[in-house]
């Protein structure tokens, strides 16, 4: 008790005015980057919210607001359409996707087979692989061979089959599960995929729904693939390729491209908002390979 | 004697039996994914370096060419590509800026910081943002007439400037990419500051070493495997940048002119239908990618020895 007092005191005596002003320094280049963070999105929602003629004199507030610029985007351009389209894109290969570099990690961790060491490296050494190198062949392959140009096709099947990044994250999960659960299926008779579906999947649950997660926003916000392959279709546009057609062909207001841009942006914020902690945990993970 | 050894054959046929089940199991688990590989990163992989040896517009059938595309990148006429590649690395220069931002915001964080997670999940937002959405944001902010940013210099008395234009254009996209994109390498940091053994700082604090003594001293030292980490990455994401540039300038002026736009360019778009030429551009540019990929795992290595 004393002891800790007599700390105490010492700790106070320690601040001194140069930490104070170190501190307020802190907070204030802390609030300026904040600041120029927000800036740029406050201005967005204040201008997709404005009329015709104050977006073009650009005062600063609405003084009327106009939540009808919302309602428009759905109905004069393809949003609508194209966040259905990117829902039925992405939904199927980030949960199918994810569950088979879940099932690879389970057949890498627990089962013994012939070659697996050959596999495994093979597997990681496509990791150093860039994907411009593949870009243009892959667009050929789909085009002539395939013959998937002018479907969603190019854009949702690759990814059903797992990759490399979610089967390494989902490898070092499995390894600190315990295994006398699997044991006791085993003495049961349970089959190795009826072990995996029953006793380890359900254990791994955490772990697939943060990469669910982390998935569904890159797919979400990624705009090389579908404009690739999907760029001049309109009726398969994503988000990502109507924003930027809007923009670039300037063939709505302002104001409702700007509202567009907000609708855009609301899904991988809202999922952010809900699951912070999934994307930080996984860009420290990822530096840590 | 003779049961004995029937009984041990059986158990061993059994074990055998189970082993080659297990194997079984093994394939399948892992046939998926392999099978994935293979079709859409293998395949395309072998065929890029089929496809660059000849002249092919996806309509006519592709004519062998031999090194033709190769030899025309690094001609005169390849100039375009490594003026874009040269951009890839003006643009890095963004990183760097980055990586001292998040450090230094990182060593803040070390600290008892009111709000903390605030801001630090405002600061990482905006890289989970959708990078389209993003640039149309920015392309705003640095509209000549409209935008907010010759707004407030107009404020202050000063003439607006166009932004986008050849002379600073290069300045307004690394401020964005600067100021939206240094969440992860702030993550990264944090990560790496709350590894090091909190004693090296009480001990400092014991020798009397004020605030920028232990950040030199100490931090920026010790992150040092990190930092290299996230300048190669950085720099690799830099040379592979696209939506920006596509969705802010379209690649004019020639400054914002990057390597994958260019390819994009090539493959059907802008400049015509030379599948092979870009598929030529994309082995070099991915060659130099693989370069800097295995710097880097040899250094971290390096690194990763010094430190134990």
């Amino acid at each position: 008790m004393s002891e800790k007092a007599i700390s105490r005191g010492k700790k106070k005596s320690k601040i001194n005015g140069g930490q104070i002003l170190g501190k307020i320094l802190a907070y204030v280049f802390l609030c300026l980057i904040a600041a120029l963070i927000l800036i740029p999105f406050i201005q967005l929602i204040l201008n997709s919210l404005k009329g015709p003629k104050e977006v073009e004199a650009n005062v600063f507030f609405p003084s009327v607001w106009y939540f009808s610029n919302y309602i428009d985007v759905f109905k004069e351009t393809v949003m609508l359409h194209s966040f259905l389209n990117t829902f039925m894109y992405i939904i199927p290969p980030v949960i199918c996707g994810t569950f088979m570099s879940a099932l690879c990690a389970y057949g890498f961790a627990r089962l013994r087979f012939p070659g697996k060491n050959i596999i495994f490296g093979a597997m990681m050494a496509t990791l150093v692989i860039p994907n411009i190198i593949i870009m243009i062949p892959a667009y050929v392959m789909f085009a002539k061979f395939y013959q998937w140009l002018g479907t969603p096709l190019p854009v949702v099947i690759p990814g059903m089959f797992g990759s490399t990044v979610t089967m390494f994250f989902m490898l070092q999960y499995i390894r600190t599960l315990p295994t006398e659960m699997e044991e006791a299926a085993m003495i049961d008779g349970l089959n190795r995929l009826d072990i995996f579906l029953t006793v380890v999947f359900p254990m791994m649950v955490p772990a697939f729904v943060a990469q669910v997660v982390l998935a569904f926003s890159g797919q979400y916000n990624d705009y090389l693939t579908p404009l690739l392959y999907l760029g001049n279709n309109t009726d398969l546009f994503t988000v990502q390729l109507a924003i930027n057609q809007m923009n670039s062909a300037y063939s709505v207001e302002t104001q409702k491209l700007l509202a567009a841009c907000v609708i855009a942006l609301l899904p991988t914020i809202i999922l952010f908002l809900c699951a912070q902690k999934t994307f930080t945990e996984g860009i420290s993970l990822s530096g840590l390979k | 004697m003779s049961t004995l050894n029937l009984s041990l054959g059986k158990a061993s046929r059994k074990k055998n039996r189970n082993r080659r089940n297990e194997a079984l199991w093994g394939y399948a688990c892992v046939a998926p994914l392999s099978i994935g590989l293979l079709m859409f990163l293998a395949a395309p992989l072998g065929f890029s370096f089929y496809i660059s040896l000849t002249r092919y517009d996806l309509f006519n059938e592709p004519v062998f060419v031999g090194f033709a595309n190769f030899q025309r990148i690094f001609s005169p006429e390849g100039a375009e590509f490594w003026r874009s590649v040269g951009n890839a690395f003006i643009y890095s220069i963004g990183v760097l800026l980055s990586m001292i931002l998040s450090l230094i915001i990182a060593s803040i964080f070390r600290g008892k910081i009111h709000g903390k997670n605030f801001f630090k999940g405002l600061f990482f937002l905006p890289t989970i943002c959708s990078a389209v959405a993003v640039t149309i944001m920015w392309k705003r902010m640095y509209d000549y007439n409209y935008g907010t940013i010759n707004q407030i210099l107009g404020l202050f008395g000063i003439e607006g400037i166009y932004w986008l234009s050849e002379e600073y254009v290069v300045f307004a996209i690394m401020f964005m990419q600067l100021i939206f994109g240094f969440g992860t390498s702030m993550l990264l940091y944090i990560s790496a500051i709350n590894s090091i053994p909190k004693d090296y700082y009480e001990a400092a604090d014991i020798d009397g070493a004020n605030v920028f003594q232990k950040f030199f001293h100490i931090t920026v030292p010790s992150v040092s495997p990190i930092s290299f980490y996230i300048m190669v990455t950085g720099l690799i994401g830099s040379i592979q940048g696209f939506t920006t540039y596509q969705v802010m300038t379209n690649g004019s002026p020639s400054n914002t002119m990057m390597p994958v736009l260019l390819i994009y360019k090539y493959s059907g778009g802008d400049y015509g239908a030379f599948y092979g030429y870009a598929s030529a551009m994309g082995i070099v540019l991915g060659g130099i990618i693989v370069i800097l990929t295995i710097v880097e795992f040899i250094f971290s290595r390096k690194w990763v020895h010094y430190a134990s």
